[in-house]
């Protein structure tokens, strides 16, 4: 079982949207009916993931491995770690609640689910790869999908947001993929295996090594997103439907991050050492800049939008630390931020789907009328926001703790980014659930019991780590701990 | 070899030429026109069978009729691919009703003419040969470019492509003559021999290649000598534009590599890696710029293959064990997504009589598996994975960073970049933009095979691509390299 584990939630959502595919298309229950169980029968493997993973050995579990094209040495290699689990099973928790709140889809039911699951399909498989051609396969294969779930689902400016998502992305995987190919010729023998590249990293000479970190960081950057490379990320998370929403914040963003910690970090630690001044600097930048531009904002979804940019600084911030605690807490950030900005937006959504709007200063008073909705959007908004007790807290402490030996500056600045992201949740939360009523939403009716269940799972989740941050640091740190060591970072 | 012991080599060809003679005697006293189709295809069948079983049984090494021809599995790997690009595009034709009429067994035989030619030109290694086969294919092309003699699109088509093509052939046997005039023989391998012992002036060598890449240029559609492609792709019958994009052109690169390599490998390299680089890197450029401006889907395609010979001939220009690997396999996947892009232009335009991207509007609701289909087809031109198209350039820019071009690579990167937003603008049109008419779309058998066999590869590969990786690099062993 342990073997075929990854292969199975990576293909069980293709075989589901083959099957889908095959189905008239006005049996538009059924399908929706079909892509949830599918979700759901991939958040139970998921789970049976988390359950039979072992923290304490640092090394890759669940192993498969099959030849593929072997003129080339490339393998068909899946297996997990404490980098990956957990991300593994962010994806399929919310790929199955994002499923669910695509209820309300009734524009081209077949498509949207069979492009839904193939979406879930290259998303587990992109971090259940350790071979970095089906890494890279597995990559792009998640931007079709995507083209199409925002150009077709999406908003008013859907077209221009999706082509822009599109392009931006395919922009950053080209050269991925081009420092992809720069390691395995390289190497020797050559190779795609990215735990050999990482055995073999302190072969590569330093200019090599700096040429492929910056290939490849423009590919993750512009994934995480990095300032200056995040202005597709404001257009397509605003256009997107709620649930495409809800995985591009919780999982899509994530990738950039994770291959760092997966693919640049370990196999190029030279060149990481050296691009730290950078690399703090733009975690800094967007820290502060996100933060500012989420104030600024009257659309709710741009709001949370910008609020991504500036969450996913503090992972940047931890990653270029360079210190055991840095890595955790900018780890412990993306899972956290996967859980709360899912919900933020899933939040949005319900909202919208009400009002038929997203400007901030139409609401208001709507805490007396939605008083269950009102109690949600304010944990998860506090827990956004750093309250400690919840997730984001937890995260950005150590983020601040890991980083204040090495970049005191930086850290400074980027506490300043946690006053401002107080200040626009909370403003949010004013402005929408306080204050006197507006007479048009009296009649705005309560959460419904679908929506409570896709959101009650991320609280619970935010609430667990955010007082009890072990049940998810048990999990990561003897792989970061491995990590820190190979890197040569500072074990504290 | 000699001319007797070398015949039972050109079986396939002897094949198809005693079908396409016959075929030529019966038509005009036969109604059943389309027949005559059916049984050019089985005949490529048969042909096909006989080639790979020839080649299994060893029959790989030497050459025929005094070194006229060259049998070695580069040669057998293009013949393949020439009977295969024939074979579809007929499944294509059969269909395509424009064609229908009084002369369409001629077409038929006509196309078993030029795949003959297109297999003589594969494997020829001598000049005089390759001259020959390349008019023999490029005139069979001109008649078939104005096939369609009372649409006044077509016959432009087919005179443009005469005057500019006869042109061009005439500046390539000017270069050949340079070629034999100083080095006396028309075989390419005693031509390497005479350039490599140094005796020959640079200038001359330089300027009878420059000559040679000319000629090259315009049967490849290589930036400066595309001109024809778009206004012959746009006027000529579908089927035969799809043929064109493909078939010559892999046979054109054939024969550029073994005359290259061959004839002027080794030391010569240093005189045309820089010119061929230069040509490469113009072609990927001014063709996919150009393609996004355009509104025709054929006239999309046709940029988008002059775009194509760019990326291909970067594996040239790179020429070691990957690049040479790189050619081959990207020429063969080229050959179905090409195709199968075609395919579906034809099936709508059978059905809608219009070749615009704008009324390709909503096809994804008007016909679902045909827009699927081309939304795959172009993915993978596009070269995204897991199809097969990215296979192809994934070896091309593996290639150069092999060979430490890595600014190549990034060239080509940000061309293919460029080039995925054109393909895109039909996929927006099929799926994201709602049909102005409604309407089931349908195709006929022929077409829906040759779209269901080429889709099929274009999967196949992608996702498994070990046995065809195999083929192509048993398939890079060129005689006299």
């Amino acid at each position: 079982m342990n073997q075929y584990i990854l292969t199975l939630i990576t293909f069980i959502p293709l075989a589901g949207a083959l099957v889908i595919l095959f189905m008239p298309k006005e049996k538009v229950v059924l399908i929706k009916v079909l892509g949830v169980i599918t979700t759901f029968i991939c958040l139970v493997l998921g789970t049976v993931l988390l359950i039979n993973f072992n923290p304490n050995n640092p090394a890759m579990q669940f192993e498969q491995r099959l030849q593929w094209i072997p003129q080339l040495n490339i393998y068909y290699y899946m297996g997990a770690d404490g980098i990956s689990v957990p991300m593994i099973f962010l994806t399929v928790l919310i790929s199955f609640l994002a499923c669910l709140a695509s209820w309300g889809i009734d524009l081209r039911v077949k498509e949207y689910f069979v492009l839904y699951l193939l979406l879930e399909t290259g998303m587990v498989g992109a971090f259940s790869a350790l071979d970095l051609f089906l890494f890279y396969v597995f990559w792009e294969l998640m931007l079709v999908p995507m083209y199409f779930l925002i150009g077709i689902w999406g908003g008013p400016r859907k077209e221009y947001a999706a082509i822009k998502f599109f392009l931006y992305t395919l922009t950053g995987s080209v050269f991925i993929l081009l420092g992809i190919l720069a390691l395995y010729f390289k190497s020797e023998p050559h190779t795609f295996n990215m735990l050999e590249l990482v055995s073999q990293g302190n072969l590569f000479g330093a200019r090599f090594q700096w040429l492929v970190f910056l290939a490849l960081f423009l590919g993750f950057a512009i994934k995480v997103p990095v300032f200056p490379f995040h202005t597709w990320l404001p257009d397509a998370h605003v256009e997107a439907p709620t649930p495409i929403s809800v995985i591009l914040a919780a999982v899509l963003l994530k990738f950039g991050a994770y291959g760092f910690y997966r693919i640049s970090y370990p196999i190029l630690p030279d060149a990481a050492h050296r691009f730290v001044p950078w690399m703090a600097l733009l975690a800094v930048i967007g820290i502060i800049y996100g933060a500012f531009v989420a104030m600024a904002q009257k659309d709710i979804k741009k709001m949370v939008a910008y609020s991504s940019v500036s969450h996913m600084g503090f992972v940047l911030l931890g990653l270029a630390a360079f210190t055991l605690t840095g890595f955790n807490g900018g780890y412990f950030q993306m899972f956290s931020h996967g859980i709360l900005t899912g919900g933020l937006f899933l939040l949005v959504g319900v909202l919208y789907d009400r009002t038929h709007t997203r400007d901030l200063d139409s609401f208001g008073g709507l805490s007396s009328k939605v008083p269950r909705y009102a109690f949600v959007l304010t944990i998860i908004s506090l827990g956004s926001l750093g309250l400690p007790g919840l997730s984001g807290f937890v995260s950005e402490f150590m983020v601040f703790f890991g980083a204040w030996t090495v970049l005191k500056a930086h850290t400074i600045i980027s506490v300043m980014g946690i006053v401002i992201t107080a200040g626009y949740m909370l403003y949010m939360l004013q402005r929408v659930l306080l204050g006197p009523l507006n007479e048009k939403w009296k009649d705005i009716p309560e959460m419904n019991a679908r929506e409570l269940i896709t959101l009650i799972p991320l609280v619970i989740i935010t609430i667990v780590i955010g007082v009890y941050p072990s049940v998810l640091l048990r999990l990561i740190n003897p792989t970061m701990t491995d990590l820190i060591v190979k890197v040569g970072g500072i074990m504290r | 070899m000699n001319m007797t012991s070398s015949l039972i080599y050109i079986l396939p060809e002897i094949i198809i030429l005693t079908f396409a003679l016959l075929a030529i005697i019966v038509e005009p006293f036969t109604k059943l026109k389309r027949l005559i189709g059916v049984l050019s295809l089985l005949v490529l069948t048969l042909a096909l069978i006989v080639l790979v079983l020839s080649a299994c049984r060893g029959a790989i090494g030497g050459s025929l009729f005094y070194g006229m021809l060259t049998l070695d599995p580069f040669s057998i790997f293009f013949r393949i691919i020439s009977i295969i690009t024939s074979g579809v595009v007929i499944l294509l034709s059969i269909g395509y009703t424009p064609l229908h009429g009084d002369s369409e067994g001629e077409y038929y035989s006509i196309l078993l003419f030029i795949t003959i030619g297109m297999m003589l030109l594969v494997s020829s290694s001598n000049l005089l040969m390759i001259f020959l086969a390349i008019e023999y294919v490029s005139i069979a092309s001109y008649i078939l470019a104005g096939f369609m003699k009372k649409d006044p699109k077509s016959s432009e088509a087919a005179l443009k492509y005469f005057l500019l093509g006869g042109l061009s052939s005439g500046v390539m046997l000017y270069g050949m003559s340079l070629l034999y005039g100083w080095t006396r023989s028309l075989d390419i391998s005693e031509i390497y021999m005479a350039l490599d012992s140094g005796s020959i002036p640079i200038p001359v060598i330089i300027i009878s290649i420059a000559f040679l890449l000319a000629g090259f240029g315009f049967k490849l559609a290589l930036v400066p000598f595309h001109m024809w492609t778009p206004d012959v792709y746009e006027g000529a019958p579908t089927p035969v534009a799809a043929f064109l994009s493909v078939g010559p052109k892999a046979a054109g690169f054939a024969v550029l590599v073994r005359v290259l390599l061959v004839g002027m490998g080794g030391d010569m390299q240093s005189h045309w890696v820089p010119i061929l680089a230069g040509l490469s890197i113009l072609t990927m450029i001014v063709g996919n710029i150009v393609a996004i401006a355009q509104q025709n889907i054929k006239r999309l395609i046709a940029y988008s293959s002059i775009a194509h010979s760019g990326y291909i001939l970067l594996g040239l220009v790179i020429s070691n064990r990957m690049g040479l690997e790189a050619i081959l396999l990207y020429l063969l996947i080229y050959l179905f997504m090409n195709l199968g892009a075609f395919g579906v232009v034809i099936i709508v335009s059978n059905s809608i009589r219009s070749d615009e991207i704008k009324d390709y509007a909503g096809l994804s609701q008007r016909s679902p598996l045909l827009a699927l289909s081309l939304a795959i087809f172009l993915v993978s031109l596009a070269g995204i994975p897991p199809t097969a198209g990215f296979l192809g350039k994934f070896y091309i820019f593996a290639a150069c960073i092999e060979a430490g071009y890595a600014w190549l690579a990034v060239i080509a990167i940000i061309n293919s970049i460029v080039a995925a937003y054109y393909y895109f603008k039909v996929v927006r049109m099929m799926y994201l933009v709602e049909p102005e008419e409604i309407g089931v779309i349908r195709g006929d058998v022929g077409s829906c095979m040759a779209l269901f066999f080429t889709l099929a590869l274009t999967i196949i590969i992608g996702i498994f691509p070990g046995p065809f990786v195999s083929l192509v690099e048993r398939s890079i062993h060129i005689l006299g390299m």
